[in-house]
């Protein structure tokens, strides 16, 4: 009950943040308060934890590299996505694997297509250090590509959260930063704001914008 | 048949151009006919499936000929399209290779996935494709368990008030199913009615995703246009992540096919008109402006993003479908509509497709192109009956997992994929629990949101197919017994 409450504070402030007004008008004419304990998700907030092994040791230091190199598009695709809170990538000490460490909103099949959509050369950049990797390019054969995910995925025993039902948007939402969603509003016809990280544009440098 | 001019479309875009003679009618555009029956069938071999196919290609005296999506200078007056299960496909003897490339939702059929939505892990309290209930397979009356299983299903529009053909049409299938051995399992007829719309009193089919390689003109709708790949399989149809949904599948059997599923939706008219009756008088609305407000647009098509306060504004008809829910790159200063308080976020209209406003993941990668027609006759809150009557609904897309099931879990049946929507579910298909579901009505005035909690679910599954709609290649190979 005291875990609910807090997160209906949370919710309560992100609605007032959110609409600008005083709480009270959110109260309705019945007395219902719409916050985020009525939620039919009560936690919306899913964990991948992705142990890559390597082909070999050896390159590992050319995988990092890359994945520095990418960091730019990786941060600019999620931040137009606003279902990934955070991913890290972590060398094991013997640089026989790679792990990737995700907390995200939803369910993985639901929208590992929008993550191949906006990140699917990134991801076949990176997948042809794995060992075994799944048919490339990955946006021709998704399916086999979320076979190798689940495969590869290490379940949490449990998975912790500060805020469960809160979702990225929620938070972007409520921290004002709605121009955001523009940024994925392309098609093949649409001059695209987010061109200079688009899967197939040349590499930008590293630690460029 | 009327006279058709053939020739392709040249999409201004990378896109390669659609040689529309090799696509089934009715996908990248409707037929405008008022009248449809559907005809769902069993083989009783291979042999006889194919025979029945070879008719149907070339179509006989009586029996028009599968329908391409050519365009016509004259509009025929009947319109025959098919469409195949996995049961059928597998049924005409196709090879397990070429069995196993088939897409897993397809194989596995609909009655199954809706199963197996459900049954997935429960942390989000979902209800899957939200076929539970009185929806559920087993009350099925077309694609559950308790049912036949259905190989081909075919379809006829006509347009019975000015050329009627259906009867004859009819008479003349059945005599060719009887000698290909071809069992009949069921028919189901639908009509449009003259003010187009559909049994909730709204008009329907206004917006449809404008695909590059689509016949004719695309209408501009402040929207991308969707890319073929998105509907049409084939090596060179790039999707919209850049890949395609052909697959493994050999060019001879999927090049210019696509996925349709064929969906009897039963519709509670009565409790629809009861809840807005009730809610208007309640939240001091017109029940008119709370049907609006459930769908994201008045009766008459104008949309609540356009004109939130009267349904009477003209208009252009071309115009009913050009607007946004937010400022967007293309539109920086179109109103952004962040709260809702124009069309709210829960509004049906808004959650299946939200445009430019904010959603979780990208917004424009989910779209399915809907040709439903109403079937029973329309109703008179006069005279309340109990006559079945609903859509019978056919939505194409290239693939069914990330398309037509995505958009019923999750932006339909989950609560977390926008803002405003936690603790509700699609007002109008979506599922709703029996001691009544929320719906949340922000109004322009002092009162902020409103909360109902007493929404009944108002469309229920009476049955489901997924279906392979071949191109005419495809079709030949089928006919032909390879592949």
């Amino acid at each position: 009950v005291a875990h609910r409450s807090i997160v209906d504070s949370i919710g309560a402030g992100m609605e007032h943040h959110r609409m600008l007004r005083p709480r009270e008008q959110y109260v309705t004419r019945s007395g219902a308060w719409d916050g985020y304990s009525d939620s039919i998700a009560p936690q919306v907030q899913n964990a991948l934890n992705l142990n890559l092994p390597l082909k070999s040791r050896a390159q590992m230091p050319d995988l990092l590299a890359t994945i520095a190199h990418l960091q730019p598009r990786f941060t600019a695709a999620v931040l137009g996505l606003r279902s990934l809170h955070f991913a890290r990538f972590l060398p094991t000490v013997d640089f026989a694997n790679l792990l990737v460490i995700t907390a995200f909103d939803g369910d993985v099949e639901s929208y590992l297509m929008d993550f191949i959509g906006t990140l699917g050369d990134e991801f076949n950049a990176l997948l042809r250090f794995m060992k075994d990797p799944p048919r490339l390019p990955v946006q021709d054969y998704p399916d086999e590509f979320a076979v190798w995910v689940k495969n590869h995925d290490t379940a949490a025993a449990s998975v912790i959260s500060a805020y469960p039902p809160l979702s990225v948007l929620d938070i972007l939402y409520a921290s004002g930063m709605r121009g955001n969603t523009i940024s994925h509003q392309r098609g093949p016809h649409l001059p695209n704001p987010a061109d200079a990280w688009k899967p197939g544009n040349p590499v930008p440098a590293k630690g460029s914008p | 048949m009327g006279t058709r001019s053939t020739g392709t479309a040249t999409a201004t875009t990378t896109d390669p151009a659609v040689d529309h003679d090799h696509v089934q009618g009715n996908i990248l555009r409707g037929y405008r006919l008022g009248d449809v029956r559907y005809f769902t069938l069993a083989f009783t071999n291979a042999a006889g499936g194919r025979s029945l196919l070879k008719t149907l290609i070339t179509g006989t005296p009586e029996i028009p000929a599968v329908e391409t999506a050519s365009e016509w200078s004259v509009r025929p007056t009947a319109c025959l399209n098919v469409g195949l299960t996995y049961d059928g496909v597998r049924a005409l003897g196709l090879p397990d290779a070429t069995l196993a490339a088939f897409p897993e939702a397809f194989r596995s059929g609909s009655a199954q996935r809706s199963k197996e939505s459900v049954d997935e892990p429960e942390m989000w309290r979902g209800v899957g494709l939200g076929d539970i209930d009185d929806s559920a397979p087993e009350h099925w009356i077309v694609g559950g368990p308790n049912n036949g299983t259905v190989h081909l299903v075919v379809s006829v529009f006509t347009d019975e008030a000015t050329t009627p053909r259906r009867d004859d049409v009819t008479v003349a299938l059945r005599a060719a199913f009887a000698a290909d051995g071809v069992t009949e399992l069921s028919t189901h007829d639908g009509h449009t009615f003259p003010h187009g719309g559909i049994h909730f009193g709204y008009r329907d089919g206004i917006s449809q995703p404008q695909v590059t390689g689509r016949p004719g003109p695309r209408k501009k709708d402040m929207q991308p246009w969707t890319r073929t790949g998105d509907f049409l399989l084939g090596r060179d149809y790039k999707n919209i992540y850049g890949g395609n949904f052909l697959g493994d599948l050999p060019p001879a059997i999927g090049d210019n096919g696509t996925y349709m599923v064929f969906r009897i939706l039963r519709q509670d008219v009565q409790a629809f008109h009861d809840f807005t009756v009730r809610t208007g008088a309640r939240f001091d609305m017109d029940p008119e402006l709370v049907a609006a407000k459930m769908l994201g647009r008045w009766p008459n098509g104008v949309p609540l993003a356009i004109s939130p306060d009267d349904p009477d504004v003209r208009i252009k008809p071309k115009n009913l479908n050009r607007f946004d829910h937010a400022a967007t790159v293309n539109h920086p200063t179109n109103f952004d509509d962040a709260d809702g308080l124009r069309c709210p976020f829960g509004a049906h209209m808004r959650r299946m497709n939200p445009r430019g406003g904010p959603v979780i993941g990208m917004q424009h990668n989910h779209r399915i192109i809907r040709r439903g027609v109403p079937y029973g006759p329309e109703f008179d809150p006069k005279k309340p009956d109990d006559i079945e009557r609903g859509l019978l609904g056919a939505f194409f897309c290239g693939d069914l997992a990330n398309q037509f099931e995505f958009l019923m879990k999750v932006w339909c049946n989950l609560d977390f994929s926008a803002p405003m929507l936690r603790g509700t579910r699609d007002p109008i298909i979506g599922y709703q629990p029996p001691s009544g579901g929320r719906f949340k009505l922000p109004t322009r005035d002092t009162r902020g949101v409103e909360v109902t909690n007493d929404l009944p679910r108002l469309v229920h599954t009476r049955g489901s197919l997924y279906l392979f709609v071949p191109g005419i290649g495809g079709l030949r190979t089928l006919a032909q017994g390879s592949g």
